[in-house]
């Protein structure tokens, strides 16, 4: 390139900038021709602050504070070191290759106006610090719109604190597993050189959780495709709000939620995660379709529900987890149409948990279908006459109407031993406990713990 | 030393042309088969399924195909010991080539139980390794069932011995354990109880695929240091123990076979 070129150039970029900040300042200004915007980055490393950049970002952030409420800011790819605070109503569009990079001290894009639509970016570079709950996109203004971003290194993806009414739609979440460090931290002073950094592996309660909402209520969390956070939605006080059709995979917990009521959960796929979802101390819930799928290690559940009341699960399969579906201290839920299949234990009632009714579910090749630690006496295993499918039972249906004739017991062999001699689960699914759970079925073995299904149906159910 | 390879490799073709007409080596064939191609019936799903198959079918069927192939190819040569222990032969090679024999029937089977698998969706470590599981432990009965055939050589008997060690096997064990798991003196002593599951080869095969190779064990059972370490190193002990049952089952049909032929 001439010196010739270099000042044209120049000059463009300057004119652009100024007939940018000038065109932001119209409401709901459309898109400023490719001349009038910061060109495109140019460097490989978001990490390192580039002359373009610079430049960028500083057209960004004065059009942060002077651009007008409601104006929508189209803004072209390119990276844009923050942090960036968003306290006006703006609605900020990024094009392909937009990428705000945060200064790894705070949150990349803290959002406290109300009304705030961000939509489009790439965002990393959070602080990483659990007790400051840095995010890469931290909201406290209500209403807010976080869509079709693309967020990694950073610590929570988005945290919503006690702002109503956000919108969390179609956004990738990639969790932090390493991050640099000095290799002597008592030697480094200042800023360290990229040869004084190694990488160091972040266990997952190191990390943030993906979608983080706290103390607020009706919001939409949707779409959004999550991978090796520590939590993948973590809820706390959280009420009336809507999270589906997430897909949730590698973390920790995939719905980690408590003291939150009113919720609804559909379509959701929680896959291959420590446990698809610890749902504690709520109400009032619906979780109805989703996929609670592999969820395994020494301690994975499929769902669990810990003091939860008056709640519907309908219609979600729960499969390959190490515990399907564990129930503690559940009272007036509603079980009803779920496929719970292929886990290592299909269902654990907890004595605490009463007044519950399961009808509809199939309960299919697991290897210890039901586990009890007492009576049960409360909950029903069939509502209308309608009870719940179970392979390997002995089906007789003389009338031919999908409901056996003959009561299912379902065996719990180990009951309260389980407690005083753990490793008496090694024998769920051996051939001696299958023996006695088939003549079981058959003739009822009297003293041996378990549930009965009155109208077991003959035929699995679909979801 | 040649004389005992030669003893060796005699009995072993002779072994192996005796087992073409084997009814129980064919049956052993076809369950095989059958249970190669049942994880096909779940295409989404055929590799993982794989190992559920393989298992089932190692515990119900082919560890009772597999004893009583042991049980036959002692009984087969009953008839013959007067002269057969005539020659001058090490009994110990003579053994020797017919275990081999044994050993090169039943590890192609196992491997015949996860071709299907393989060949539709490639070769895994877990393929391979639930094969050679299936393949040790189908050896090991059938080792017990030769035992059981140089100890008890009328047929019928040795029939209902061979079929009461496989129902102890298969199910005694665990039923046993079941019964005593409520007393207060197994409770204090866990480790006493779990030693007969890790003992036994169906209990050990099935505790190393179903909590070891897929890791689904719920916490409370690993907590012990025991069980933990069986958790941990399942394949290892399973090697181990099906080794000795090895070791055993030849040791006890060697002694078996050099009793008097007339006793």
């Amino acid at each position: 390139m001439t010196t010739r070129h270099r000042v044209v150039v120049g000059v463009l970029v300057i004119a652009g900038a100024v007939a940018a900040v000038r065109a932001a300042t119209v409401e709901h200004s459309t898109p400023a021709s490719p001349a009038e915007q910061p060109g495109p980055s140019a460097s490989a490393d978001s990490r390192l602050p580039t002359p373009d950049s610079r430049r960028r970002t500083a057209w960004l952030q004065t059009q942060l504070v002077t651009a007008p409420a409601g104006t929508l800011i189209t803004v072209p790819a390119g990276v844009y070191h923050g942090p960036f605070l968003v306290a006006r109503s703006l609605h900020l569009r990024g094009e392909p290759g937009a990428h705000l990079v945060g200064d790894g001290r705070t949150h990349t894009v803290a959002v406290q106006a109300a009304d705030v639509t961000l939509e489009g970016f790439e965002v990393s570079g959070s602080g990483l610090d659990l007790g400051k709950d840095h995010a890469a996109i931290h909201v406290t203004g209500p209403r807010a719109v976080i869509a079709g971003n693309r967020i990694h290194d950073a610590l929570h993806g988005v945290y919503v604190r006690q702002a109503d009414g956000a919108r969390i739609e179609g956004n990738t979440i990639v969790g932090t597993e390493t991050t640099l460090e000095p290799v002597d931290p008592m030697a480094a002073a200042g800023t360290p050189s990229e040869g004084e950094l190694c990488e160091v592996s972040l266990n997952q309660n190191q990390r943030g959780n993906g979608v983080h909402i706290w103390n607020s209520s009706h919001h939409v969390v949707a779409r959004n495709v999550i991978r090796h956070t520590r939590d993948g939605v973590y809820f706390s006080f959280v009420d009336r709000t809507e999270v589906r059709d997430n897909d949730i995979e590698g973390v920790r917990y995939g719905l980690h939620y408590m003291y939150s009521d009113d919720n609804r959960f559909e379509g959701n796929v929680f896959r291959d995660n420590a446990a698809g979802a610890a749902i504690m101390n709520s109400k009032h819930l619906v979780l109805r379709r989703n996929q609670f799928l592999a969820n395994r290690s020494h301690r994975a559940y499929g769902i669990l529900l810990q003091t939860v009341d008056d709640t519907t699960l309908e219609e979600n399969r729960i499969v390959g987890n190490t515990i399907g579906l564990f129930f503690e201290s559940g009272h007036g839920n509603r079980v009803v149409g779920n496929t719970i299949a292929n886990n290592h234990i299909g269902i654990h009632a907890s004595d605490s948990s009463d007044g519950n009714q399961f009808t509809g579910n199939n309960f299919v090749g697991n290897l210890h279908t039901v586990e009890t630690t007492g009576g049960n006496l409360t909950s029903v295993w069939s509502v209308d006459g309608r009870g719940n499918h179970w392979s390997g039972a002995v089906t007789v249906d003389l009338d031919r109407d999908g409901v056996a004739d003959l009561p299912h017991r379902e065996l719990d062999l180990f009951g309260q031993i389980r407690r005083d001699l753990p490793v008496i689960g090694l024998l769920a699914g051996s051939p001696g406990e299958r023996l006695l759970r088939f003549v079981h079925a058959r003739i009822a073995l009297p003293g041996l713990p378990g549930v009965t299904d009155p109208a077991p149906l003959v035929h699995p159910t679909r979801p | 030393m040649t004389a005992h390879l030669s003893t060796i490799r005699a009995t072993f073709w002779r072994e192996v042309a005796e087992h073409r007409l084997n009814r129980f080596l064919h049956v052993h064939l076809a369950l095989a088969t059958v249970i190669s191609v049942l994880p096909l019936f779940t295409p989404d799903a055929t590799e993982r399924s794989a190992p559920a198959w393989v298992l089932q079918g190692v515990l119900y069927c082919l560890s009772l195909s597999s004893l009583l192939l042991g049980l036959s190819a002692a009984h087969g040569d009953a008839d013959e010991f007067p002269l057969l222990f005539t020659q001058p032969m090490a009994r110990g090679a003579w053994l020797s080539g017919k275990v081999m024999a044994l050993a090169a029937l039943l590890c192609p089977a196992s491997l015949l139980l996860v071709a299907p698998t393989a060949l539709t969706g490639g070769v895994s470590g877990t393929l391979v390794y639930v094969a050679a599981a299936a393949g040790g432990v189908c050896l090991a009965i059938a080792l017990v069932g030769l035992a059981i055939g140089f100890w008890v050589r009328d047929h019928v008997r040795g029939l209902l011995l061979a079929l009461g060690v496989w129902f102890g096997l298969l199910f005694g064990t665990d039923l046993v354990l079941l019964a005593l798991s409520g007393a207060p003196w197994v409770q204090q002593y866990p480790t006493a109880w779990v030693l007969p599951l890790m003992l036994n080869p169906l209990d050990a095969l099935r505790v190393t695929v179903l909590f070891g190779l897929e890791r689904t064990a719920p916490a409370g059972i690993g907590t012990g240091s025991l069980v933990g370490w069986w958790l941990e190193h399942g394949g290892l002990w399973l090697t181990l123990m099906l080794t000795a049952w090895m070791a055993a089952g030849f040791g006890l049909g060697l002694v078996g076979a050099t009793r008097r032929v007339d006793g």
